[in-house]
């Protein structure tokens, strides 16, 4: 069971979810947090693979995992930070309120 | 017995994202993000990678989580105040177009199996190669020290762009 | 450790750029409120200097950094100079109109320098995770620089909407990117290529590659962030965002297709390119058509224009998966330089066009309506006339340089077609593409000529009080229509250093 395919399905899966949590919901901090949960799947994937890699092409894929951290954290802070300047002028943390602009 | 692990690890964080995606409030979703970040954790370590594992904790669980929370407490969104849903019909057709990504990115590794299929490599007995501290230290600070580097740009990018949405007075 | 500094000293251009990124922010913290003027001269500085350390290099071969995380080559450094027009551009064309918008601060400036730096290195990655790592920095700027004029509601709007699809498209990204290095187990873009075989793990991780990088160009059908973030944000930024982020985007698009999947792998990209270049210029020309606001209007045309430059994508292609055909390869450069020649013109009439919208009409907002147009010719006679050269530039009408542009696409996607025919292939997506190309650029002479109409044609409204503009706005707007006339008039050495840019790529 414990494999490497498996371990790239969860990630897959996991993915996939955080996808329908950024084109489902309308809170903003939970589609903010959908895309963490799918930067978290991405190092999943990056993680196993640099498990199967283990013995070649160096440690690229820890590394990876490592920035991905560090983005995500920077992500986040840039992020809630638009969305407080956001709430802060229109009261609301409803993406579908965000309609000034039209055709 | 690995095995076993293994698959309670992917229910439990399925699960938790599967609920984190579906609360309605964000504090319950962010808890479930907790609990998400925590398997993960445990998912590296079995990987062999506990330097990455703790990190994981630390930032994920240290740094992210808690700017989630302090925004959700400096927010205080009333239940009242949460908004409205989208309706059945456009989440019924999200979901679709998620799974149809799913089953194919699962295609994607199911169908390069002479590449992703099998166990992971053994890692040779009482070997601190892979996944230490050491390991992943010599990486940043020799081949991937640009990138490294390059980190601590984006920090201060991304809170000078932080601090100047933010700040009341500038 | 000194080892490593004379490593870096190939990197002087986009180490310039940071360190003044970080003058800047130490600046805004330490002067006083009335000297603040003085911050977005840090700016240009800096990029004055970015630009003679850049051109010391040019000419010089390649240069790999760093185990090969970064290769300096011609390309890089084209597309480098570009940026860097393009950030002194918005920091002239940002006096003044930062005060009046209440962000003339150092973070203004420092952000558009990191930005600056960022696309430059994503420009010159080899490794795909400094790659990531540069077009984060990039992106994080670029975000914040959205929504930095925070009390205005459509300017939160545009940042909420451009974070959460490009982080959105981020993830994508970096799952493409997490296939490719499975399916390789390596992440520098060279070695990628050297992996024989059809995978469907590499095949997946190039799928959700080009959707990442279709967000960040701008492609339909990920286009939906680029009207609401170019009518909400700040108009510098607009163009700057306009011009900069598409240049890098492309950038490191097209080292990734064409260094990592080249040759046969060919095949099964152009394709999915040849659908999104159509659906690109369709989209983008015919919503345009419709729109009443200039600023929305461009930010159709942008993505229009877009389309146009993914022609030459599609043509080099289809080029390169027909290698046996004698004569094929010679025409790769060619096309290859059209395209970097038309982000330059590319480069000049946009910006040009945004400083124009910056003017402001009303205190805050800026000259976007079309009624705010009607009758410039008569309150600002030397504006109109600019903004005139830089919209029927757009519109590809000659003597101007976008029609240049224009021309050397669709001759590039021509020739490839004739190459074809001549040796016995009847197949006819390189001329399908460029006519189609051509019926959609005739769309949009009738929305860019619409707003010279009203500028030359209609009387001023009369509540449209006029706001004189900085030196440094009116320098922008003349040295922009100039550049746009030469780059019409005598396009050969231009086109000559273009496609100089384009050897590091194909030769």
């Amino acid at each position: 069971m414990f494999t490497v395919d498996n371990c790239l399905v969860l990630s897959a899966v996991l993915f996939a979810i955080g996808v329908f949590g950024v084109i489902a919901r309308r809170n903003l901090l939970v589609i903010l947090m959908s895309i963490e949960v799918m930067l978290n799947a991405v190092n999943l994937a990056f993680m196993s693979f640099a498990r199967q890699h283990a013995f070649e092409g160096g440690n690229a894929g820890q590394i990876f995992v490592l920035i991905v951290m560090a983005v995500a954290a920077a992500e986040a802070a840039v992020g809630l930070a638009i969305l407080l300047a956001f709430f802060r002028n229109r009261q609301t943390a409803d993406a579908d309120e965000a309609n000034l602009m039209k055709n | 017995m690995s095995d076993v692990m293994f698959v309670a690890l992917a229910v439990v964080s399925t699960a938790s994202a599967l609920l984190l995606v579906t609360r309605r409030n964000p504090l319950y979703a962010a808890l479930c993000m907790m609990v998400l970040f925590g398997t993960t954790a445990l998912l590296f370590l079995k990987l062999s990678a506990p330097f990455l594992a703790a990190m994981q904790v630390l930032v994920y669980g240290g740094a992210v989580l808690m700017l989630f929370l302090f925004t959700i407490m400096l927010l205080n969104l009333h239940p009242e105040e949460l908004g409205s849903e989208k309706g059945l019909t456009f989440k019924l057709s999200a979901g679709i177009l998620s799974a149809v990504l799913a089953i194919f990115l699962i295609y994607a590794v199911k169908f390069s199996r002479d590449m992703t299929g099998g166990s992971f490599p053994e890692l040779p007995a009482g070997s601190a190669a892979f996944g230490s501290a050491e390991s992943v230290g010599e990486g940043i600070f020799d081949a991937f020290v640009l990138p490294f580097e390059l980190v601590s740009v984006l920090i201060v990018a991304a809170v000078a762009g932080a601090i100047v949405l933010t700040k009341k007075k500038l | 450790m000194e080892h490593l500094i004379a490593e870096m000293k190939p990197l002087s251009p986009v180490l310039i750029v940071f360190t003044g990124a970080l003058a800047a922010l130490l600046a805004g913290v330490f002067s006083k409120k009335e000297n603040s003027y003085a911050l977005p001269y840090i700016g240009i500085t800096t990029v004055a200097f970015a630009f003679v350390a850049l051109l010391n290099y040019w000419g010089r071969g390649m240069i790999w950094l760093l185990q090969g995380a970064i290769r300096i080559d011609s390309f890089g450094l084209y597309i480098s100079a570009i940026i860097l027009i393009a950030c002194l551009i918005t920091f002239l064309a940002s006096i003044g109109y930062a005060k009046r918008l209440g962000f003339e601060h150092g973070e203004y400036i420092s952000l558009l320098l990191f930005a600056s730096g960022g696309m430059m290195l994503l420009a010159m990655s080899a490794d795909l995770v400094t790659l990531f790592l540069s077009l984060e920095i990039m992106s994080i700027s670029i975000y914040a620089l959205a929504g930095m004029a925070r009390h205005r509601q459509k300017c939160n709007e545009a940042a909420l909407k451009y974070f959460i699809l490009g982080a959105f498209s981020t993830a994508f990204l970096l799952f493409g990117i997490a296939l490719i290095y499975g399916a390789t187990a390596s992440t520098k873009i060279h070695a990628i290529a050297q992996v024989q075989g059809l995978k469907p793990l590499l095949v997946a991780g190039l799928g959700m590659l080009i959707v990442g990088f279709g967000f960040k160009v701008g492609a339909a059908p990920f286009h939906v962030w680029v009207p609401d973030a170019y009518e909400g944000a700040p108009a510098t930024v607009t163009g700057f965002m306009a011009v900069a982020v598409k240049a890098a985007g492309f950038a490191a698009l097209l080292r990734v297709i064409l260094i990592a999947f080249p040759g046969t792998w060919a095949e099964y990209w152009w394709p999915v390119f040849w659908a999104v270049a159509l659906l690109t210029m369709f989209l983008g020309n015919i919503i345009a058509v419709f729109q009443k606001n200039v600023k929305r209007m461009l930010a159709y045309s942008g993505i229009a224009h877009t389309g146009y430059i993914l022609i030459g994508l599609v043509s080099l292609g289809i080029a390169g998966s027909e290698p046996y055909i004698p004569g094929m390869k010679a025409l790769m450069n060619p096309i290859a330089g059209g395209m970097l020649f038309y982000l330059l013109a590319y480069t000049f009439m946009t910006l040009g066009a945004f400083a124009v919208i910056s003017l402001a009409a009303r205190d805050e907002d800026d000259l976007e309506t079309l009624d705010d147009f009607s009758g410039l010719s008569q309150r600002k006679p030397v504006v109109a006339l600019a903004m005139a050269v830089f919209l029927i530039s757009m519109a590809g009408v000659p003597p101007f340089g976008g029609f240049i542009a224009k021309f050397y696409v669709f001759k590039g996607a021509i020739d490839v077609q004739g190459m074809l025919l001549a040796s016995g292939v009847k197949e006819y997506h390189a001329l399908a593409l460029a006519i189609l190309g051509i019926i959609t650029s005739m769309f949009s002479v009738y929305y860019y000529l619409r707003v010279v109409w009203f500028m030359y044609f209609r009387e001023p409204l009369e509540d449209r009080p006029s706001v004189a503009p900085s030196w440094g706005l009116h320098f922008v707007i003349f040295a922009s229509s100039v550049a746009i006339v030469v780059l019409g008039i005598l396009p050969s050495g231009f086109f000559s250093v273009a496609s100089r840019g384009a050897e590091a790529l194909v030769r």
